[in-house]
């Protein structure tokens, strides 16, 4: 009896030791298996969860862009020459700001209101140059419905091409600020950018996100690299915009990485004269 | 027997558990590897400092396009904009080659034949890759034995269900049968595409892309970037060993040493450096692994890759340049800015050129045409100087001149380039 109870307590001892050692060999093997770059950047999103950040899904998937030049529409532009066929509006026009007020405020549908919007844009006489933007959702809040002009299939982030609808608390339209890129130019052939996955990990390895943070989303953009003495141009290069949520204090941030070389983008755009170049 | 088994079944067990326990510990004391890969990533991911997302296909990739006709006019493919290539890389990935033979070997006529093979896309390499290059970029297996050094990948757009590689070296023409493939998104690629006429000719035993007529290129505006000495210094100079790096000026030259093996000598006048690392024979790359060895160089050096591309081989493989490349368009620059050239001699020094300015971001200028003559020209010209004979090869690229002030912007002209006496000459030079 004694001895069939101490052969019981070494099957358990046994069984239980295979298990716990068993199972963190296969682990560990799985880990070293693949010593790829995907493994490295999901050690990193490990590390992100174990420091309380929290995100949604991140795409690995590579994207493509280009440096775009543009100039900010200003008096005697496109916007301003277009803005002259406006109707049912008071609108005018000072320093490459398009500022609009209805006539009578549109109502918005509750469950529908970007139908009614939509709708404004494709009227060229409510709206110039509507084609060109596409509504950004992620700018957008409960009194702004914003509207990002389109570069090449990516919205332009910065406030160079944008419209901000103003709506009231009586859920109605009043009017609008506009502003708009013109002589837009593709500078250099298509190429490849970062993911998504990889501009976050990046963002995390530099120290740029909070512990105890949710990344609230993160969209790749154009936003202004350098200003030009070229026709007063800019360049503007994909951008990943990454926007965080601190969870104590609720502080918003949003961060910018250049999506070509993977660099954080500066505050106050480089100025560059480009004189030089455009002599004979 | 059964009842046997079954009053003996704990001991059974006990002795199948005890038998799995020492299997486990077994694997345990014969295979460490579990927790050095572990280490080793931690500090792969310490190290890394800029991420690129040029991928080793992306920087061994062909840089000139070719399109033949039906009638057999020929037209170098360009565009400020779409980057045909990359678009044929990624669609070529989607691909299924299979099996390789030998066409035609050391045949110029025959070789020639399939330069200017009618309804056909060309992609030209600027100089030769191995096999297993082209596999890793367009994620193929084609038989690396058979087939040793690519310069040219033919697309027949006939409807034809194969592809041809041609190796300048011994006029080599392989035929792959493409087993899954759709030909009609690459012609579909070509359809927003400019166009320069070009023709291939054999000049003195080498394939050379000729411009039989004059065309215009864009001036181009670009904005020069300056990489920090300290941090190239400090992942160049870096180990896994604690050793104490020591800085000496001379001059204008700084040569950063660690005691042991590396020296790394920086010009601070016109910004050019050249490392070396003395290893031992028994630490040299191989040939063969020496184009992901260089790659993988490249990427921990820290250096922007967005516009490298490779550009050349020499001393029987062991040496790579690579330089800056504009839509498609090599760039040459005198004091060699936007190349980077590794070496790995036969005794096991490791050599590195380099410099700390690139081209990074284009700017808007006011774009003036340049009208270049026909290569024709060119070449007659030459043969007036009497130096035809010391010429290697010609291509049309960018002139990236040095300013005396210390501008950060750059114009990049387009020029011919001729290959004499083993370096990249503006042909204007030679006229002088």
């Amino acid at each position: 009896m004694n001895f069939k109870r101490i052969q019981w307590i070494f099957i358990l001892a046994f069984l239980l030791f295979d298990i716990f050692v068993g199972s963190s060999l296969i682990l560990e093997t799985r880990f070293t298996v693949s010593n790829g770059q995907p493994n490295r950047q999901s050690t990193v999103l490990k590390e992100m969860h174990n420091d309380s950040i929290s995100y949604g899904d991140l795409s690995n998937k590579q994207q493509t862009g280009y440096y775009v030049a543009g100039k900010r529409s200003t008096d005697g532009g496109v916007l301003e020459q277009e803005s002259g066929r406006l109707h049912n509006q008071n609108a005018h026009f000072s320093s490459g700001t398009l500022t609009s007020d209805f006539d009578k405020p549109i109502k918005l549908s509750k469950d529908n209101p970007l139908h009614r919007v939509n709708r404004l844009l494709k009227n060229k006489k409510m709206v110039a140059l509507g084609d060109n933007y596409r509504y950004n959702r992620e700018l957008s809040d409960k009194n702004n419905i914003v509207y990002t002009q389109m570069l090449e299939g990516k919205p332009l982030i910065s406030n160079d091409g944008q419209i901000r609808f103003h709506v009231n608390s009586d859920h109605e339209l009043t009017g609008y600020t506009q502003t708009y890129l013109q002589d837009v130019e593709i500078l250099r052939q298509r190429s490849n950018t970062i993911s998504q996955q990889r501009a976050v990990t990046w963002l995390y390895k530099h120290n740029q996100i909070p512990n105890n943070s949710r990344i609230r989303w993160a969209s790749l953009s154009y936003a202004k690299l350098l200003n030009t003495t070229t026709d007063d141009k800019a360049v503007y290069v994909p951008t990943w915009v990454v926007e965080i949520k601190t969870k104590n204090s609720g502080a918003i941030q949003q961060l910018e990485v250049n999506a070509f070389n993977s660099t954080v983008m500066k505050e106050t755009p480089d100025s560059v004269n480009t004189n030089s170049l455009n002599n004979k | 027997m059964m009842r046997k088994l079954k009053s003996n079944w704990q001991s059974i067990a006990l002795t199948i558990v005890v038998i799995i326990s020492l299997f486990i510990s077994w694997i345990f004391w014969t295979n460490p590897f579990p927790y050095e890969g572990a280490r080793h990533e931690n500090y792969n991911s310490n190290q890394s400092q800029q991420y690129t997302p040029q991928s080793m296909g992306d920087v061994y990739l062909p840089t000139k396009a070719i399109e033949t006709t039906k009638n057999g006019n020929q037209n170098q493919l360009h565009s400020p904009k779409a980057n045909l290539i990359l678009s044929v890389k990624k669609e070529l990935q989607h691909w299924k080659l299979g099996r390789t033979n030998i066409v035609k070997q050391n045949n110029s006529d025959v070789y020639l034949s399939y330069l200017r093979r009618r309804n056909s896309l060309m992609l030209t390499y600027p100089d030769e890759i191995p096999s297993a290059v082209f596999d890793e970029t367009f994620s193929q297996s084609i038989d690396t034995d058979r087939v040793n050094q690519i310069n040219h990948i033919v697309i027949p757009l006939n409807g034809q269900h194969e592809i041809y590689l041609l190796g300048d070296h011994h006029y080599s023409v392989y035929r792959v049968r493409v087993e899954k493939g759709n030909f009609g998104n690459i012609r579909r690629l070509l359809t927003s595409m400019e166009k320069i006429p070009v023709d291939h000719k054999i000049i003195n035993g080498v394939a050379v892309m000729m411009y039989p007529r004059s065309f215009e290129l864009p001036e181009l505006g670009y904005q020069v970037t300056a990489q920090n000495i300290d941090t190239l210094s400090a992942s160049l100079m870096s180990t896994n060993q604690h050793t104490t790096i020591t800085a000496n000026r001379n001059g204008n030259e700084t040569t950063y040493t660690d005691g042991t093996n590396r020296r790394l000598i920086f010009n601070r006048q016109n910004g050019t450096m050249k490392y070396e690392n003395y290893l031992s024979k028994d630490d040299r790359e191989s040939t063969s692994q020496i184009f992901p060895h260089f790659y993988n160089k490249l990427t921990a050096i820290g250096i922007p890759l967005d516009n490298l591309r490779y550009d050349e081989v020499s001393n029987h493989g062991r040496q790579l340049n690579y330089r800056a490349y504009v839509n498609s368009f090599p760039i040459f620059n005198s004091n060699g800015y936007g190349e980077v050239t590794l070496e790995s001699k036969n005794n096991g020094n490791e050599q590195y050129w380099m410099s700390l300015y690139s081209l990074q971001v284009p700017l808007p200028i006011n774009h003036q045409m340049v009208k270049l003559p026909s290569s024709t020209d060119v070449i007659n010209q030459l043969h007036a100087t009497n130096r035809m004979r010391d010429i290697k090869d010609l291509r049309v690229g960018y002139i990236w001149k040095n300013s005396s002030n210390s501008s950060h912007v750059v114009k990049l002209i387009p020029t011919y380039f001729i290959k004499y006496h083993g370096r990249w000459v503006e042909y204007t030079e030679l006229n002088k």
